[in-house]
């Protein structure tokens, strides 16, 4: 059954129902990675796709990129047909004044590793084209109705069939035999629904986007007259950017795509911005005018050439992958948050996985416990990143703390997410696996107090915090922030990178202090008390007589001589408030607070 | 940009970055002997000078500053190929936090 076409399309070893992003790619990388299997891919839409007008999900950042230009090999597709990327771009500040002169954190030079804006109509046109040459059937105009999984066996006793039943283009109905059903149908959830398998995730957060059919870029926001702001873009590559306008509740995308279109989308926190706000064409052109208003006057003669809104778009799903061979991937899997553009992270990261296990499944040694263990971390990590992307309503208000929020989120996913999938550490035997874990549940618990110490911060701040320059590089060379993302392409074993983690973790430890350190000397001695309060310090075991904080009260040279490298680092890049008391006092306070609350909890 | 206006600048950068006072720089002043500062402060005076030139520092040149005189010159002279659209240096490979160690005082590269 294996080498045979699925010609008849009766039975494949992998059956993959939906032709997205997610589909599409996981039959190549089948094809690639375990070509003895049989493929067939049933995709309910038909060719032509439209340029640009088609899906979410046009920006990728280093993990996806690496896995589309890399694990795919489509690196040289990529740069010819889509747009190489500058990285992530954020203006903040007053969100109403000149644009100009809104504080501006991104990269000052292309990065190092490259990621990529996708139009996602001409993808996954060409992505359909190149699958078939690879010899995966693809039926377009096949709908499908019914899977139906055959749980009988699991790991290594016999396979057990499951079938999927499809309807045609025509009309007539078909079912095919499968080894591996795999959903891939977006999120409708079908086998997540059949399981009952969904799970909510708490992030009220909704969207609305649509193109246009000209390139908006945040250059058009601003004056030419305006020189220093446009000088500052060296390279003349600052459009090439994923641009989020960010500001109190929400935040806005620009991207570019190689079709000449433009995406554009406002992703608001209900509690700030209630969805109805913003949900159709009039409202989210209403919506601009009110919050971003430079953007709203550039588009105001611009037609919108689609649009589409979507509430509450977060959800998380305990089991994706199993060993009865069925695996729900890309969106019918699990969704977190459109901050960052994870969804193509975990996209690549879960099809890696699905190629592994039936790479293992096809050579007879599929393993539950690996199955469960590679499950686990797909769980963990994207209730992890759904914590760093939501809650963050009152930090878009002030750049200042949102750069401090993208030095910790940066280094947690460099130093731990993509260098676990660059350096391929699912490769790791159980054991070690495990290891690797195990530090990621210690990021874990340092991200749930970083992301409190962060959003504390922002909401007891008094008045706007824009920090002290115009432009912050980001990542701002040479710093050891810098390394994380240039340690990503250097060669090393899996055994080398668990044994950097493990030293790693300890310096993203250092780093939540600084956050504390800096939340400390901007709040100052009347908000001290209260920030360890609500912040609850008195998990991070940061004392007053931390040689750290003790440092922070020598002189300035004395000083940067006694830090460890990441707290200068963070100095450089964010600037140090000038304080009349003491840090050591200030974190003594703090953390008065933080045991006063615990002890009325404790007491209650 | 006159000299002075660029000292202006320059003073204002300096001081805002490292606690220094303004009234401690002058022109003469060396930067590693008289401000106290070490090659990774260099590096980022700069990324901060590349924001008022528009132009990526030539690492070799950078690196030969000694005074704040001879980075006012710096910057004037970037001005000035600015406004003639001289070609860019090409982005340099970017250093690692460890290669631009504070220890080697004076090998200022561009940092970015
Ligand atoms: C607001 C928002 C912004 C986002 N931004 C980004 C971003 O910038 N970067 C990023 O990486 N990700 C982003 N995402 C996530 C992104 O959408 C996903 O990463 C990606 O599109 C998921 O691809 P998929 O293949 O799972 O789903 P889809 O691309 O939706 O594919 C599902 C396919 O299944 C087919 N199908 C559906 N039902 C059936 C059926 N019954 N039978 C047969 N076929 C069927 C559909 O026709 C479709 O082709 C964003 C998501 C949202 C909500």
């Amino acid at each position: 059954m294996r080498s045979d076409r699925v010609g008849a399309r009766r039975q494949a070893d992998v059956v993959i129902c939906g032709g997205g992003l997610a589909g599409l790619t996981l039959a190549r990388q089948l094809r690639l990675e375990v070509p003895a299997a049989a493929v067939l891919v049933l995709e309910r839409t038909t060719r032509p796709l439209p340029d640009a007008c088609h899906k979410v999900g046009e920006s990728t950042i280093e993990l996806g990129a690496h896995y589309l230009a890399h694990t795919l090999g489509l690196e040289a597709y990529l740069r010819r047909e889509h747009i190489l990327k500058n990285g992530l771009r954020f203006f903040g500040g007053d969100t109403a004044g000149t644009f100009g002169e809104r504080p501006e954190i991104g990269p000052s030079e292309p990065p190092v590793i490259p990621a990529f804006q996708l139009d996602r109509g001409k993808l996954e046109r060409d992505l359909r084209a190149m699958v078939e040459a690879e010899g995966v059937t693809l039926v377009e105009g096949a709908m499908v109705e019914a899977v139906a999984l055959d749980e009988g066996s699991s790991g290594s006793a016999a396979p057990g069939a499951h079938t999927v039943t499809y309807r045609d283009a025509a009309g007539a109905s078909h079912t095919v035999a499968a080894r591996w059903v795999v959903d891939a149908m977006g999120r409708r959830r079908l086998l997540q629904k059949q399981l009952g398998l969904r799970r909510p995730a708490s992030n009220p957060q909704s969207a609305a986007w649509f193109r246009v059919a000209e390139r908006v870029v945040p250059a058009d926001l601003v004056a030419p007259s305006v020189r220093a702001w446009h000088a500052r873009d060296v390279g003349g590559s600052r459009w090439r950017s994923t641009s989020h306008l960010i500001g109190r509740g929400y935040w806005v995308w620009m991207i570019p795509l190689s079709t000449g279109f433009t995406s554009l989308g406002v992703v608001a926190d209900a509690a700030a911005h209630p969805f109805a706000s913003f949900n159709t064409p009039e409202r989210a052109r209403a919506f601009l005018r009110a919050h971003e208003p430079a953007l709203a006057a550039r588009l105001e003669d611009v037609a919108f050439a689609d649009f589409r809104a979507m509430p509450d778009y977060s959800y998380l799903s305990e089991r994706v992958l199993s060993a009865q061979r069925w695996a729900s991937v890309g969106e019918a899997g699990f969704f977190v948050d459109p901050l960052y553009s994870l969804g193509g992270d975990f996209l690549g990261l879960g099809n890696t996985f699905v190629a592994a296990l039936v790479a293992d499944d096809l050579s007879g040694h599929l393993d539950p416990a690996k199955v469960d263990e590679l499950n686990a971390f797909l769980y963990e990590t994207s209730r992890d990143a759904l914590r760093t992307t939501s809650g963050n309503s009152a930090i878009f208000a002030h750049a200042r703390i949102f750069a401090a929020k993208l030095w910790w989120d940066f280094f947690h996913y460099w130093s731990f997410f993509a260098a676990y999938f660059f350096q391929q550490l699912w490769k790791l035997d159980l054991r070690e696996h495990h290891a690797v874990r195990a530090i990621g549940h210690r990021y874990d618990a340092l991200n749930v107090v970083a992301q409190r110490v962060l959003e504390t911060w922002a909401e007891l701040s008094p008045e706007r915090l824009d920090g002290r320059r115009a432009f912050m590089p980001l990542p701002m060379f040479p710093s050891v922030l810098a390394d994380q993302h240039l340690a990503l392409t250097e060669p090393r074993t899996p055994e080398q990178t668990l044994a950097k983690m493990a030293g790693d973790v300890q310096t993203a430890e250092a780093l939540v202090r600084e956050l504390v350190v800096l939340a400390l000397r901007d709040l100052g001695p009347a908000l001290a008390r209260r920030f360890g309060e609500v912040a609850r310090l008195d998990t991070l075991g940061f004392v007053p007589s931390d040689p750290r904080v003790v440092a922070d009260d020598l002189p300035r040279r004395a000083r940067v001589e006694a830090l460890p490298p990441i707290a200068r680092d963070m100095e450089r890049a964010l600037g140090r408030t000038s304080s009349s008391v003491a840090t050591s006092a200030l974190l003594a306070a703090a953390l008065d607070g933080a045991r006063a609350a615990s002890s009325a909890d404790s007491a209650a | 940009m006159t000299r002075e206006e660029i000292l202006q600048e320059i003073v204002e950068i300096l001081s805002d970055s490292f606690e220094l006072d303004p009234k401690q720089i002058h022109p003469e002043s060396t930067l590693y002997e008289d401000l106290d500062l070490d090659s990774i402060d260099a590096v980022d005076i700069f990324v901060q000078l590349r924001d008022l030139t528009g132009r990526r520092p030539n690492p070799d040149v950078a690196k030969e500053i000694r005074t704040v005189d001879e980075l006012v010159t710096f910057v004037e002279d970037e001005l000035a190929a600015a406004e003639r659209g001289d070609p860019e240096p090409e982005p340099a490979a970017p250093p690692t936090r460890t290669e631009a160690a504070p220890d080697d005082t004076g090998s200022a590269a561009s940092g970015t």
